[in-house]
């Protein structure tokens, strides 16, 4: 088994097995808040061959699949591999939150509905 | 000070939750027919939510990953949604219930229909929701809830002939006149009022809430070990008050008026004023705990950001869901349909339910990519594991029983 691993990198690294630590993980924000789950990661394959991660997808992506249809990737919301910091239990990143594309449910509940009920820009408590 | 508001965390959870609508009705039911010869199920369910709760505050506490994040995490999004659907539908159910249990305290402190309390129950809950402190919600409810103490101070004054309830503590099994069926299926209604799923969705968000950290697991550790034994002890005080005055008349519980009968029949007037205040706060708790456990559950599934922590407008989904359930629960309960019967289907599905909320977290808590060097130790999991069992048995029995007794008819 272990010879089909590769190996770790010569200087530093370490070794994630996507499907264990990547998939279905939450990702989080510079804020360090939620910011969806990874759905699925886009590999690139460089010149040398190998692969790399080039973009997690966002959500599950269970709501097409359940009626059927299958999202083409260019339709899925993604966030660049390189905005990723940390990998633990979760993903970290320095994602600014206003700037993620995918999170246009949220900006749409927050600004037309709970934003405009008298309390919603209030701090808790 | 906020170490003794931390310990109010697990009254609440203990009152609010292990002593809800669903507790309330089902052990007064149990007790008025089969006397105390269920104990034994709210130890073991006692017990059984002790222990899961533990582990989720800890998994909480140490990672700050609360319990549907890892269920979604270590089940995959498919078999998550089919969970989140199960339990979600559940702790709807049991939230319809509380706002019926809320409204009939009411009814019988003022004597008005309770559909007439449902929207106002419900507009104020989700006020409170929407301005409130966390803290604040907690304390006042665990507070409030503690008056149900009158059905231990009931039985006291009631003076039973403790050695025919001693007896029936170890006879476990029905008396003459009730079937072993029946028997099965009040037991397993009875271990799924006290481990309700969303208690433990509640105490791990909850602990998130009040940003516990690794300092914080000897507060989750007293949280379990005085507040549930302390809402099991309440259960079986409503039990007994049954056992004592509406087994020996053969009267049968059908309603709120006939679980609280028995603190009248003890204490008078003023016994059943504080008795009733006590439900009320009970189920309020209660209906604040299941309404946050919804939104709390689908946006962990989710990834949203989610809490009272945060401002409305910083997680605008989550209190989208907080608005949306009970904006359902309202017009459900105003259909007029029985809140009781809705309590009697919520502790039964509830059972059916646990298996896939607890194997989750047994698994993470021994993972010490979350948890560091404070994985279980051996016995925990061997407990924790015959419990898996004690649970998937209840899960599977559960339905069967309750179309072979007719709901326990």
């Amino acid at each position: 088994m272990s010879d089909r691993l590769p190996r770790h990198p010569e200087h530093g690294g370490r070794l994630i097995d996507a499907e264990l630590n990547l998939l279905d993980r939450q990702i989080l924000d510079r804020d360090g808040h939620p910011m969806l789950a990874v759905g699925d990661l886009v590999l690139e394959r460089d010149d040398d061959g190998r692969w790399t991660i080039d973009r997690v997808i966002l959500g599950s992506g269970l709501t097409t699949r359940f009626f059927g249809a299958h999202r083409p990737l260019a339709t899925r919301d993604t966030l660049d591999w390189h905005v990723v910091t940390d990998v633990g239990y979760v993903l970290n990143t320095d994602a600014e939150r206003d700037e993620v594309a995918a999170l246009w449910r949220e900006r749409w509940w927050r600004d037309q509905v709970i934003s405009k009920i008298p309390g919603g820009n209030h701090d808790p408590g | 000070m906020s170490k003794i508001f931390g310990v109010a965390l697990g009254i609440l959870t203990a009152i609010g939750g292990f002593v809800d609508i669903g507790d309330l009705v089902t052990n007064a039911v149990v007790g008025s027919r089969f006397g105390l010869s269920l104990v034994w199920v709210v130890v073991v369910g006692v017990i059984g939510i002790s222990l899961f709760a533990h582990m989720s505050g800890k998994v909480t506490a140490l990672s700050g990953r609360a319990t549907f994040d890892i269920i979604r995490e270590r089940l995959g999004p498919r078999a998550a949604l089919a969970n989140l659907t199960g339990s979600m539908a559940m702790t709807l159910l049991t939230l319809m219930a509380e706002i019926g249990g809320v409204a009939l305290a009411l009814q019988l402190l003022s004597g008005v229909v309770p559909v007439a309390y449902v929207l106002p129950v419900a507009l104020l809950l989700w006020l409170v929701l929407w301005r409130v402190k966390f803290s604040i919600l907690e304390n006042v409810a665990g507070l409030m809830g503690l008056l149900l103490v009158a059905f231990i101070v009931a039985l006291f004054q009631l003076g039973p002939d403790w050695g025919e309830l001693g007896r029936q503590v170890v006879q476990q099994t029905p008396d003459t006149g009730e079937n072993g069926l029946t028997y099965a299926f009040y037991a397993v209604a009875l271990f799924g009022a006290a481990m309700t799923p969303y208690e433990v969705f509640f105490f791990s968000s909850g602990a998130a809430e009040d940003h516990w950290t690794k300092q914080d697991l000897w507060l989750s550790r007293l949280n379990v070990l005085i507040g549930f034994p302390l809402g099991g002890l309440l259960s079986i005080a409503i039990a007994g008050c049954a056992a004592v005055v509406l087994l020996p008349a053969g009267i049968g519980v059908s309603s709120l008026s006939q679980v609280v009968a028995p603190v009248g029949v003890a204490l008078g007037v003023a016994g059943l004023v504080v008795v009733l205040v006590g439900v009320l706060a009970a189920t309020a708790g209660a209906a604040i705990e299941t309404a946050l456990s919804c939104a709390y559950s689908i946006a962990q599934f989710a990834g949203w950001p989610w809490g009272k922590r945060l401002r409305p407008s910083q997680a605008p989904q989550f209190h989208a869901v907080l608005l949306g359930v009970i904006v359902i629960g309202c017009l459900v309960m105003l259909s007029g349909i029985d809140p009781i019967m809705v309590t009697e289907f919520s502790v039964v599905f509830s059972a059916v339910a646990l298996p896939l909320t607890y194997f989750p977290i047994l698994v993470v808590a021994n993972d010490p990519q979350y948890v560091g060097e404070n994985t279980n130790g051996p016995l925990l999991n061997l407990v924790a594991m015959i419990y898996l069992v004690i649970v998937m048995v209840a899960a599977l029995a559960a339905i069967p029983l309750m179309i072979l007794t007719n709901m326990g008819a």
